[in-house]
């Protein structure tokens, strides 16, 4: 077996451009959750993703709001609960205030810029999507994306381009502008 | 690359004046459970806090690193104690590979019904169960994609965590491969050990399909090698679902090893609190050739409890 290896790992080096990684261990998370063979987790890491993963389950017989009750919480009152972290969208929309906005749907979480041009390059124009994904102020609430177009004669043509670096840009932007709102508030 | 600059130069320079060039994350989570064996009655508390790290070269190859500070979870006892970085995880296009002192082989693969994360504190022990005696150590392992097939090789080159690359008595091997086949997942696996000159080999395959509204898990597990007693054959099957809105799984596995068979059968209950929390509820039970009943240890266990996760 020890042998083996040498080749397994020539062998990744080889595949290393199919590009299908990250959507197999997706995949793999989905069928296996915290048991994925392919996770080397230690014990106590186990544990916190067993621990993530049940606090992500279904609610059994409304648990939940059955102890709201308990505690006497939300008699009488109609109760709302975005599913949108008002920081994030807050910081969100101090992050996009310098574009004119095409879409600011509060209730889904989505922002999105209408098209910027730059005066030095016509022939390209990128928008901003900015996804707020959860009612908390967590890490991974925010998500980012860069869209940009060329311009082919007379046709706009999708670049084939990942923007990764300038995206992180923008959700830091945000995590520290939402987290300064999160301690003015406190 | 430098096109898009253009036009970022429209946003003001403020925006990412003090964006960092690495992410850090904290995260936790905590556990709190009753188990009851037999009459013996424990709590069991534990958790942890996680540092998570991760940086890019410039040639776009993805650096990640944790450390945590932890407590036991599932032992009566308090167990704290704090680790720094204990592996790298170098991130490509189609893979990653781990240079780490907790490295793992893939065993166990084959287990898919044992589920029990705390009940199983304080249950007797079964005298057959095949496997493996190693488990993690110091190592390097490579995870990558051949298409749809996914692939993971493990190895521990010194499993006493004395960083010894090419000397220590203890050594594991082994490897993983994941395909799609027909409506299910098929996981097959092998793991050498070599304790001191005392070698033993696993293999696991295990497939998971959709079934009757939920997941149904099918599992093989078979021992070879110099120790007797984890020589053998253990088959394995978990069927899980939401029942009235909490996750519901039930497993069985039967291991016969060295003309002996113990069975153990597990099911497992949660239910999301939101906001992170769970309550859950494990019962496990042993039956075959297993250790006597005593005043601590019970054939079957029963754990109740609530788990966050921040």
């Amino acid at each position: 077996m020890l042998k083996i290896f040498p080749i397994l790992l020539g062998l990744f080096f080889i595949y290393s451009c199919t590009g299908t990684y990250e959507k197999n261990m997706a995949e793999l998370d989905e069928v296996y959750g915290c048991d994925s063979p392919h996770k080397n987790l230690s014990k106590s890491k186990y544990r916190a993703c067993l621990a993530k993963q049940r606090a992500g389950g279904e609610t059994m017989f409304d648990l939940a709001d059955s102890f709201d009750g308990l505690l006497g919480k939300g008699e009488g009152n109609v109760v709302y609960k975005s599913s949108v972290n008002p920081y994030l969208w807050n910081a969100s929309l101090e992050v996009t205030e310098k574009y004119p906005l095409k879409i600011a749907d509060n209730q889904g979480g989505l922002i999105e810029t209408d098209w910027i041009y730059e005066n030095n390059n016509i022939n390209q124009r990128c928008l901003i999507k900015i996804h707020i994904k959860s009612p908390e102020l967590i890490t991974t609430g925010v998500s980012s994306n860069f869209l940009c177009e060329k311009k082919e004669g007379e046709t706009w043509i999708i670049e084939n381009y990942d923007y990764i670096e300038e995206e992180k840009q923008i959700t830091l932007k945000i995590l520290e502008i939402a987290g300064n709102l999160a301690s003015k508030s406190l | 690359m430098n096109k898009i600059k253009y036009l970022l130069s429209a946003i003001p320079a403020a925006l990412f004046a003090t964006s960092a060039s690495a992410d850090i994350s904290v995260s936790g989570s905590a556990s709190a459970a009753y188990t009851d064996a037999g009459g013996n009655a424990s709590s069991t508390m534990g958790g942890g806090v996680s540092f998570a790290m991760s940086g890019t070269t410039d040639g776009g190859v993805s650096i990640s690193a944790s450390a945590g500070i932890s407590n036991d979870s599932d032992s009566v006892g308090s167990a704290s104690g704090s680790s720094g970085v204990t592996a790298l995880t170098f991130g490509f296009a189609n893979g990653s590979i781990t240079v780490g002192q907790d490295v793992g082989t893939p065993d166990g693969v084959g287990k898919v019904g044992e589920l029990v994360a705390y009940a199983d504190d304080n249950q007797v022990a079964k005298t057959a169960v095949v496997g493996l005696t190693e488990d993690e150590g110091d190592g390097v392992s490579v995870s990558t994609s051949i298409g749809d097939m996914s692939l993971t090789a493990a190895y521990v080159y010194d499993g006493a965590g004395g960083g010894n690359v090419d000397g220590a008595a203890n050594t594991a091997a082994g490897a993983s491969l994941s395909m799609a086949v027909g409506s299910g997942t098929l996981t097959l696996a092998t793991a050498d050990e070599d304790r001191n000159g005392t070698n033993n080999t696993e293999f696991g395959a295990s497939y998971v399909m959709s079934a009757a509204g939920g997941t149904l898990s099918l599992g093989f597990t078979g021992t070879d090698g110099d120790t007797a007693a984890k020589e053998g054959e253990a088959v394995s099957a978990a069927f899980s679902t939401s029942l009235g809105g909490a996750s519901v799984a039930i497993g069985y596995t039967s291991h016969d090893a060295n003309n002996q068979q113990s069975n153990q059968t597990d099911v497992t209950a949660s239910s999301s609190l939101g906001g992170g929390a769970s309550i859950f509820a494990e019962y496990t039970t042993v039956s075959g050739d297993i250790a006597a009943n005593s005043s601590t240890a019970d054939a079957t266990v029963i754990a109740l409890g609530t788990s966050v996760s921040f």
